[in-house]
């Protein structure tokens, strides 16, 4: 069933000036940019991450010079922008209003990114309440040498290590709907499972029978772009693959893997634009307001090498991480309101 | 002092051969310690036979004695059984049995972490590790002696949450849920929360078999469904034909 996206608050890229006219205009808004352009920008309504690559209206692209603005919608009571430290990140979705959304940018690399990773499951009031984010990231150039943010825009506060949460409260006449498109399905090779959740594994069982995992991927030379997916009452959720260290017997992922799920590597998807154009067409009818938030994940955009190409509809920063409920990877997740 | 400690005793309920050995009042802080432990032996004509060998001291919250914070610390004999005793608890666990009880009581009553916190000053870290143990099916909530039909019963008695819900959301005493849960109906699920939401849980429900865990693990559920009925439609229409 088609099912046309509005974009009425779909945010752009824009420069430094167009982004400082919006703020000052007195909106709320979410921002995601290079470090040195956030710094530009004047005190007001935003919420803001680093990061320098993105999915713009002419196509994907990586830039320290443009910033992609989205407006925030408001319409049902004044938003509330707070940090959360590795104390109060349980209360992430319980602090949010009992209508509404809350939009969270959590610094990649820091300990609330492992702590959100591995516990938002079981926070309270988790799935009840809409969660919809991105971790923050830099330029791979960067590595090293700069941290990825999270940016209070009313106080003007870069954060490396505290996520970064707007709750917005909506009128009684509408709802904020989150959905994904994940355009990796599990392929037909091997079930396996992990002893327990976390970054990083060694031990696990393929097919029920124990193996070493990093000796399992490196032996059936597995291409370690494609994610890791589990069927989670179909949905389907990735786990990317950071690195393979033979000589540890260790395997790193961008998120954790979960001990009561059952994983199998994706299959190929040959053409990420034109997957991601049928995606579109064929997802479910429920939603149909306008966009309020959107993101893409990093992995997709360099492994997929969608530099230059235009992917429609949803558009946004290419992150570290994606926030739909609990942490996701190479997966588009994006919010609309209904009603 | 001899006589405080035996008001202790039956304040705390303490039964032989378990005593209070010291205690300690702090007044700015409204805080009593107790010293628990098993009375030394004795034979006939009072002589103090050999103390059997204890483990090591654990400290536990314990349910609030007149507005003071009550943490009872417990020395018992190597390989002491606690279960039964309401004023120990689990060696990993922050609170004595007494108040887990009370504290699941709270979330049962839809208590939100941090108002629980406030009622009962306890730490919001302590209460989410409880609730990490309860998820994790660590921790049983049920009276081991009361039959299972028993426990079941304040489901039934819940009808502050069903008066809550919409008409077109099965009560929380419709054996729907519980199919829905336990796997044994499956429904073509479209919204997103609902099926990260539905996976926890029936992960979660593999290794819960405390009844009373198993039904807080329905509330969460029905709770849901009430909560973001506008965007069930699709999946309320196939729970309303079974």
């Amino acid at each position: 069933m088609t099912s046309p996206i509005k974009h009425d608050l779909g945010g752009h890229m824009m420069g430094l000036s167009e982004a400082t006219s919006l703020i000052r205009s007195g909106g709320y808004f979410s921002i995601a940019g290079d470090e040195n352009l956030l710094r530009e920008l004047p005190r007001g309504h935003w919420i803001g991450g680093t990061i320098p690559y993105f999915m713009g209206q002419d196509g994907g692209i990586t830039t320290r010079d443009q910033l992609y603005v989205s407006q925030v919608p408001v319409s049902g009571g004044v938003p509330l922008m707070r940090f959360y430290d590795q104390i109060s990140l349980e209360r992430v979705c319980a602090d949010a209003p009992e209508n509404g959304f809350s939009i969270i940018v959590i610094p990649a690399f820091s300990a609330v990114h492992s702590l959100f990773a591995r516990n938002a499951p079981g926070y309270e009031d988790m799935y009840l309440k809409p969660l919809i984010g991105w971790i923050s990231g830099i330029h791979l150039d960067d590595l090293g040498r700069a941290s990825p943010l999270a940016v209070n825009g009313e106080t003007l506060e870069f954060e490396p290590d505290r996520a970064l949460v707007m709750h917005v409260p909506l009128p009684a006449d509408k709802y904020a709907h989150i959905d994904i498109i994940n355009l990796f399905t599990p392929g037909d090779g091997d079930s396996i499972r992990f002893p327990a959740k976390g970054f990083s594994v060694g031990e696990c069982r393929i097919n029920g029978e124990q193996a070493n995992f990093a000796r399992y991927v490196t032996s059936n030379a597995i291409d370690t772009r494609l994610p890791l997916v589990a069927d989670y009452s179909g949905a389907m959720i990735n786990v990317s693959i950071k690195a393979v260290d033979l000589g540890k017997g260790v395997v790193d992922f961008y998120a954790p893997v979960f001990d009561d799920v059952e994983y199998r590597f994706a299959a190929p998807v040959p053409d990420y634009v034109s997957a991601f154009q049928q995606a579109l067409r064929t997802r479910d009818g429920g939603q149909s307001g306008p966009v309020g938030f959107s993101c893409n994940c990093v992995l997709n955009y360099l492994y997929s090498e969608l530099e230059g190409k235009r992917v429609p509809s949803l558009l946004g920063p290419m992150t570290y991480g994606e926030v739909a409920y609990q942490l996701l990877n190479q997966t588009l997740v994006y919010l609309t309101i209904e009603g | 002092m001899a006589l405080d400690k035996v008001l202790l005793g039956r304040l705390l309920q303490l039964n032989e051969p378990w005593t209070v050995r010291d205690f300690r009042f702090d007044p700015a802080g409204r805080r009593l310690d107790v010293w628990i432990g098993v009375e030394a032996p004795r034979g006939w004509f009072g002589r103090v036979r050999r103390q059997p060998a204890e483990g090591p001291e654990r400290i536990w919250r314990h349910i609030d004695i007149s507005g003071w914070r009550c943490h009872i610390h417990v020395q018992a004999p190597e390989g002491a059984d606690l279960s039964a005793l309401p004023w120990a608890g689990p060696a990993d666990m922050p609170f004595s049995q007494a108040l887990a009880k009370h504290v699941f009581a709270l979330f049962n009553e839809g208590v939100a972490l941090n108002g629980i916190c406030s009622i009962t000053g306890i730490p919001l870290q302590e209460l989410w590790k409880f609730k990490f143990s309860l998820d994790q099916g660590k921790t049983a909530m049920a009276d081991p002696v009361k039959p299972v039909a028993a426990s079941v019963t304040p489901i039934a008695e819940a009808p502050e949450v069903a008066a809550q819900s919409p008409e077109d959301i099965p009560d929380l005493t419709d054996p729907v849920w519980l199919k829905l849960i336990e796997g044994q109906l499956d429904l073509d699920i479209r919204a997103l929360s609902l099926k990260l939401l539905m996976t926890r849980l029936r992960s979660q429900l593999e290794v819960i078999t405390d009844e009373e865990v198993r039904m807080l693990k329905l509330r969460e559920l029905h709770r849901y469904f009430v909560k973001n009925a506008r965007m069930l439609g699709h999946e309320l229409s196939q729970l309303r034909t079974y």
